[in-house]
């Protein structure tokens, strides 16, 4: 026998004879203990019960939670919508939480995000991610126009779904597209890149950190738009951002289908689907100028926004154009007036032209669908020409609309 | 052990040398508690039907506050001795020898066999304790409450004190100081082993464990109580043998 057992052992020997003591002063137990024990017991047992029921409960609404949330995609499990207005600065503080447009677009930002809405309008917002990520889904319709922006670079929707991450403290850019297509510039880029469903782009401090799912391509405005089968290569570099193009390109889509001619879907098609440089290629394959010649309005509208999304807003306003003589005093040709000041104001920035175009279409169409938008556009491009007359229209405008997507805009132009 | 007796009797009459009375626990118990069942019965109106383990078991599956009594009163040294051999003479002894038998009383549906009753008490014993180590524990790393120590230690000196040796008084008081501060697990593995003397499938049996865990458990226990034994004198005599023996 060890020490350690010899030890063990009388100190088991001393508690015994204490024990043994403590037990000659204890008198026997009454038959009131039993009934206190088992009543004890079965509360404990019934508290037990109710612990577990909770935890199961608790446990099988998460996972409810969690299975809704995956099945319904990022937006649902948020805890709150709020409907935007122009001017909101909206952060999501602890939970998701999800802003819904007029048109059913959304947007839903993580836990931490900021967003600053600058105009919201029926079919179009201007957007500034602060910081955080977002979650963007936008209604795709003739007229939709989103624009993000996140620091430096600008996100142009055209009618899709797509996360976008911006950390303003690192500059770590990021932007994933689910469907439709995107458009980014601005930040570290030189041209504008078009990104398409399946696509993502990471940058980061003025690197490429990553790019992947398909071609990620420049935009080349003013160049004929590639064929499909020379689209994967990125030509033109990034200057300033990365080393190499190719760090740009895993990119390659593996199996792109050769075009078949005889079922190659129309450029209608295409531009409908949103892919738009697609729609460009096979309109310009069949012919542009004879198409803007025959093409119904509606159907030119479609066109010059498949090629304003495209990058070739000189195809847009030849569209567009064509859609105004050919088709008079009609909607189509109204609509088409919005959409050249649109081009006229935020592609080549001439805000004369633009403000010309806004008021014609107000003039064509007073009270009509897009009054609201092109008087507010109006406002934005006197707001760059003439603040005495900016002013006018923004007391114009606040009559007609004191509560629209442009009225802070207007107030601020007015002043206290 | 003379079966006339009554409970507290035999325990005072045990030899000090608790391995051999445990190495018998499971025996020697099932004849004392068929004794004592008879008398408790006969003590109790309406314990008639008290008189064996199945017979106790049946009557607290039924609700009866008798059979809970007897099963109390038969067992309650059992369990107040394990709890002592893990926890030392505790402020919160009555309490943990209260909630072992209520435990106990709301799992006796999961007692299969009423002839291990003695070993599944011990087992929820065990338990307790290890609960209560373990609700010390975080209480006293949340710094809400503070550790009843004293109280623990002033009933095992009056414990000790019977000793008259005083240089093993020293060394008991020493070690149950470091026996107090090992891990729980660690400290349940060593108390029925050294303390109470079980056989090691018994200790794990009623730890709930592999018999090769709770050799590993009183490998690490013997180790850590060795390595903080060396800073009190006291117990140099006792275990100076002792270092570098196997368990």
């Amino acid at each position: 026998m060890s020490n350690l057992d010899q030890l063990g052992r009388r100190m088991a020997g001393l508690q015994d004879r204490h024990l043994a003591d403590l037990r000659q002063d204890t008198s026997p137990p009454s038959s009131a203990l039993g009934e206190h024990l088992l009543r004890r017991s079965s509360e404990r047992r019934r508290r037990r019960q109710l612990t577990w029921f909770s935890v199961t409960a608790v446990l099988v609404v998460g996972g409810a939670l969690t299975g809704l949330r995956l099945w319904s995609g990022h937006d649902r499990a948020t805890v709150a919508t709020v409907r935007p207005q122009a001017g909101q600065r909206v952060t999501a503080s602890l939970l998701d939480l999800a802003l819904a447009f007029d048109d059913g677009s959304r947007v839903v930002l993580s836990s931490g995000a900021s967003l600053r809405t600058g105009m919201v309008g029926p079919a179009s917002a201007s957007l500034e991610l602060e910081r955080g990520r977002a979650m963007v889904r936008v209604m795709h319709t003739r007229t939709t126009h989103w624009t993000v922006h996140a620091g430096t670079y600008q996100v142009v929707v055209t009618g899709t779904r797509f996360r976008l991450d911006w950390r303003p403290e690192t500059g770590a850019f990021f932007v994933a597209v689910e469907e439709g297509s995107v458009r980014v510039s601005g930040g570290l880029l030189a041209e504008a890149l078009d990104i398409s469903a399946g696509q993502s782009l990471a940058l980061e401090q003025g690197r490429a950190v990553g790019a992947s799912g398909g071609s990620v391509a420049p935009d080349r405005a003013a160049a004929p738009v590639a064929a499909p089968s020379a689209e994967p290569s990125v030509e033109a570099p990034l200057p300033g951002l990365m080393p190499s193009p190719s760090d740009l390109e895993p990119i390659v889509p593996p199996h792109r289908p050769a075009p078949h001619r005889a079922s190659a879907p129309s450029w209608r098609d295409q531009a409908e689907a949103g892919r738009y440089r697609d729609a460009m290629a096979e309109a310009e394959r069949k012919g542009f100028d004879g198409i803007c010649r025959e093409a119904a309005g509606a159907d030119l509208l479609t066109l010059a926004e498949a090629a304003r999304y495209a990058g070739r807003s000189d195809r847009a306003e030849q569209a567009l154009k064509a859609a105004r003589s050919r088709f008079g005093r009609s909607e189509d040709a109204a609509v088409a007036a919005y959409l050249l000041g649109r081009i006229a104001a935020e592609n080549r920035h001439n805000y004369a032209e633009a403000a010309r175009w806004f008021r014609t279409y107000l003039t064509e169409r007073p009270g009509g669908r897009l009054d609201r938008e092109a008087e507010g556009r109006l406002l934005e491009s006197l707001a760059f020409m003439d603040r005495n007359t900016a002013r006018e229209a923004a007391r114009a405008y606040l009559q007609h609309y004191p509560s629209g997507p442009h009225a802070a805009f207007a107030r601020n132009l007015l002043g206290p | 052990m003379p079966q006339d007796k009554p409970p507290s009797e035999d325990r005072a009459d045990e030899p000090s040398v608790p391995g051999e009375a445990t190495k018998s626990v499971m025996s020697s118990l099932r004849l004392v508690q068929n004794q004592r069942s008879r008398a408790a019965a006969n003590a109790m109106p309406g314990a008639s039907l008290v008189h064996d383990d199945y017979a106790l078991i049946a009557g607290i599956r039924r609700g009866d506050a008798a059979a809970a009594t007897a099963l109390f009163e038969h067992y309650r040294g059992l369990v107040e001795r394990t709890l002592v051999r893990i926890l030392g003479f505790d402020s919160e002894l009555a309490d943990a020898t209260q909630e072992t038998f209520i435990r106990a009383l709301g799992s006796t549906r999961l007692l299969r066999d009423p002839q291990a009753l003695p070993s599944w008490l011990i087992r929820i014993a065990v338990c307790t304790a290890s609960d209560l180590i373990r609700r010390r524990r975080r209480r006293r790393w949340l710094q809400f409450f503070a550790e009843p120590q004293e109280l623990v230690d002033r009933t095992n000196d009056l414990v000790f004190e019977a000793e008259p040796d005083l240089e093993a008084r020293q060394a008991l008081h020493a070690a149950q100081a470091i026996l107090s501060s090992l891990p729980a697990e660690e400290r349940i593995a060593f108390s029925l082993r050294r303390l109470e003397g079980m056989e090691l499938k018994d200790v794990a049996h009623a730890c709930g464990c592999s018999l090769a865990t709770v050799k590993r458990r009183l490998v690490r226990a013997e180790k850590r109580f060795l390595a903080r034994a060396e800073k009190h004198q006291a117990l140099e005599s006792w275990l100076a043998p002792q270092r570098g023996a196997e368990t």
